[in-house]
């Protein structure tokens, strides 16, 4: 059962009637059998994966938490985090491994090659672990104490919204929501209804539509003209954006009807200036758990090494985004690239902001635009090597391609004028929020006509022009 | 303060608006879908083809069959009435469908069967294809049977009058504007040439997905046991395949005695840039050349 199945347009009003008719004390119980229900529909056999990376945060969280020498808390810590870690790297990360150093020790002449065991990933893995690993660290660390209540720690892991992409969320944020005896809010259940029809509609409309024309383009890339591919290399990082923004937007919604608050993972990316900048609006949860977790105490680390410190910290946490993104060379360069395009955003922010202050740039809107345009590029071009394709020599030949191949542009009028329409519904409203957030309303207009205008609007739209029995959503393969 | 029970009334109450804005967008579309004008042209061919056809020879196909077969070269050099319902996209599922609803009004005396890979190999969107049939999920039981193959959802999204045009907006303005003039009895030509060298393919023998071969099996089967003549077209195609890929389907054909002409690799056609329209589609040249060798091989038979 994914957000976008028929079944879930069932299992989620049944969900929030019982919700609210149970009494108060037992709504997180509720909560946590509605979600192994959903984790099963996926999945069944890697549920019971999900139980045990939830037995060892627990076990392992109350055993820091009790433990008074630093050495052996640390040891358990270590122990804790091996095992947490452990799921992830053999499912998502052997093969990989395997096939690396199997290749690496060729070269010397060297074969011994083991098994390739070519196991699916079990959904959801990267992010339910990560969340995992934050408790762990934030109970280590003394952020949070460890909860006493071993289905709450289960229902943190579970939690149907966000177990299967996210947002990644933390254990403070949300082990007193699950806890505290929350009255229904009528506001928040109604904002959650909204960021639930936007949601679809980034995903039906935009991002499924375009993954029509897009699929067409990178599976076939040798026959498509460079042209083609430096238009479908513009707009692959809308297809992301519609797919995890539209994804993030449904579970922060279903979780805001049970009133539960969840991290925002998307702030109007494209209206990013910088890379920097983009970076804090992009994926939020991921980026901000990296800076937390990976970024902040690395970069304290080799604080005596000043900027370069920061170079270095940046690279390794990119390089380690990568690597959850995917366990491929490809993933790992868009990584890499990540951090480079970063590490020379912060070498050279003092230069940038004496000329922007020295001709006052920043308040030209040509100047934003054209630092908009840069960052988009910037991008796109690095999620060739991000997901769009699956090898080094694709990525290459593409890029190649798009410089030296200047043919007529592969067209698919009914996919590309169904796509523009949602793409540029979508830019007006984050163009709106951006630099207009009080006026033009229309999912929050007092007016009743306007405002159930826009909701039945966008519904129609989207049983129109949507794509149902569409692919899975992106990051679920991550 | 508002409570929950304010909610699920708004709830009930937009469900009932969108409801009502759904049958009425949803009747404006099924107008248009089946105007005279839009009749005129290739959205009329689903209709014609389930539940209008007389002819005596029926091509059935994808887009192959579509831009591949001119049913006048037929009719000329058989002296029988032909008409090609190839349809962009479609698969096996689609046409038995049309097949069976063909069958329950008359038989055909021959039936043109043009495979591609689509027709017995899984791909994601076996049934997302099917949708074209939707506007006549209710008018039609095969229609019904094939649509409902995926699962009981299905039923219940169809109850929405709007889906069932779902992403056919522009194909029905499209053809209420501007209708086709180079429509010819189900077959469209296409007009331009392939210039690109010929791509060696080295890929494996196709792994047959068991359902879509079923049905194959079933379609065979019906048209058979009806007393049509069965004759199994594999077109050619602008490239070398090095491993035949229909070596499974040939071994089923001759073990039930079916006809299997297999252009793949033809050398009247490889190697011929100027026959293609792209590497999966003969042109109209190459489509007339097809044609005149298809009903040469059929009027020896006759």
């Amino acid at each position: 059962m994914v957000f976008t199945s028929f079944n879930f347009l069932i299992f989620f009003p049944a969900v929030i009637v019982i919700y609210y008719i149970l009494p108060k004390n037992f709504r997180w119980v509720f909560l946590l059998v509605a979600s192994y229900f959903f984790y099963i529909n996926i999945s069944p056999v890697y549920t019971l994966l999900l139980a045990g990376v939830t037995t060892v945060t627990y076990l392992f969280t109350r055993w820091i938490e009790k433990t008074e020498t630093e050495k052996k808390k640390k040891l358990i810590f270590l122990l804790g985090i091996i095992l947490t870690l452990f799921p992830l790297f053999f499912f998502k990360y052997f093969d990989f491994l395997n096939q690396s150093i199997f290749a690496l020790l060729s070269v010397f002449g060297l074969r011994w090659p083991l098994p390739k065991l070519g196991l699916l990933l079990p959904v959801g893995i990267s992010f339910y672990t990560f969340m995992a690993l934050g408790y762990l660290i934030d109970v280590y660390n003394e952020n949070i104490e460890a909860e006493k209540n071993p289905g709450i720690v289960a229902l943190f892991l579970s939690f149907f919204p966000i177990v299967l992409s996210g947002p990644i969320e933390r254990a403070g944020n949300m082990f007193s929501q699950f806890k505290a005896k929350t009255i229904f809010n009528y506001k928040k259940a109604v904002k959650g209804l909204q960021l639930i029809l936007w949601g679809y509609f980034m995903k039906l409309v935009i991002a499924d539509r375009l993954a029509i024309y897009l699929s067409a383009i990178f599976s076939n890339s040798e026959h498509h003209s460079g042209t083609s591919l430096l238009f479908a290399t513009l707009l692959y990082p809308i297809q992301v954006y519609g797919d995890l923004g539209g994804y993030s937007l449904i579970a922060i919604g279903c979780a805001n009807v049970m009133g539960i608050d969840i991290i925002p993972n998307f702030k109007r990316p494209f209206f990013s200036t910088s890379m920097s900048e983009f970076w804090r609006r992009w994926h939020l949860s991921l980026i901000t758990w990296l800076i937390d977790y990976v970024y902040t105490p690395i970069s304290f680390s080799l604080r005596k090494f000043k900027v370069w410190g920061i170079v270095i910290a940046l690279m390794l946490t990119f390089f380690i985004s990568g690597v959850w993104h995917g366990a491929a060379l490809t993933f790992i360069i868009w990584g890499l690239i990540q951090g480079a395009v970063l590490s020379i955003d912060a070498l050279l922010r003092g230069k940038r902001v004496n000329i922007e202050n020295r001709y006052a740039l920043k308040n030209k809107w040509w100047y934003t635009l054209f630092c908009c345009m840069i960052t988009y590029v910037i991008f796109a071009f690095s999620l060739i090597f991000g997901g769009a394709v699956d090898s080094v020599s694709k990525t290459l030949e593409i890029i190649g391609k798009i410089f030296t191949d200047s043919q007529s542009l592969f067209i698919d009028d009914s996919t590309l004028v169904y796509s523009f329409t949602g793409i540029i519904l979508l830019f007006l409203s984050d163009f709106r929020d951006e630099f207009f957030p009080d006026k033009f309303k229309l999912f929050e207009n007092e007016n009743i006509l306007i405002r159930w205008g826009a909701y039945l609007s966008i519904s129609i739209l989207i049983i129109l022009i949507g794509v149902f029995n569409g692919g899975q959503f992106i990051y679920f393969q991550f | 303060m508002k409570g929950i029970k304010d909610l699920y009334k708004k709830l009930f109450f937009f469900i009932f608006f969108l409801g009502v804005l759904d049958f009425g967008i949803g009747s404006i579309l099924e107008h248009f879908y089946f105007t005279e004008r839009s009749l005129l042209n290739e959205s009329n061919k689903l209709d014609y083809s389930l539940n209008q056809t007389s002819e005596d020879i029926l091509i059935f196909g994808s887009s192959t069959a579509y831009h591949g077969y001119v049913p006048k070269i037929f009719e000329d050099s058989l002296n029988m009435s032909c008409y090609n319902m190839g349809q962009n996209l479609m698969n096996i599922f689609y046409h038995y469908a049309v097949l069976n609803s063909v069958l329950q009004r008359y038989t055909p005396k021959i039936i043109l069967l043009d495979l591609t890979a689509w027709d017995f190999v899984k791909t994601g969107n076996d049934f997302d294809i099917l949708s074209d049939l939707y506007p006549f999920y209710f008018s039609n039981k095969s229609v019904r049977e094939v649509v409902d193959i995926p699962g009981w959802s299905e039923k219940f999204k169809i109850l929405s009058k709007t889906y069932r045009y779902n992403g056919k907006l522009l194909f029905i303005m499209k053809h209420n504007i501007i209708p086709s003039n180079d429509f010819q009895k189900g077959y469209l030509p296409l007009r331009t040439e392939l210039k690109e060298d010929i791509t060696t393919f080295a890929s494996d023998g196709f792994v047959y997905d068991s359902l879509k071969f079923s049905y194959l099996d079933k379609f065979i089967g019906k048209a058979i046991a009806a007393g049509c003549k069965v004759v199994v077209v594999a077109a050619p195609s602008y490239g070398i395949y090095t491993k035949n890929q229909f070596s499974e389907l040939e071994n089923f054909l001759d073990e039930i005695n079916i006809e299997f002409l297999n252009f793949r690799n033809d050398t009247t056609f490889t190697n011929h840039s100027e026959y293609f329209y792209d590497i999966t589609h003969v042109n109209s040249t190459g489509a007339e050349l097809l044609t005149l060798k298809v009903a040469e091989r059929l009027k020896s038979q006759l």
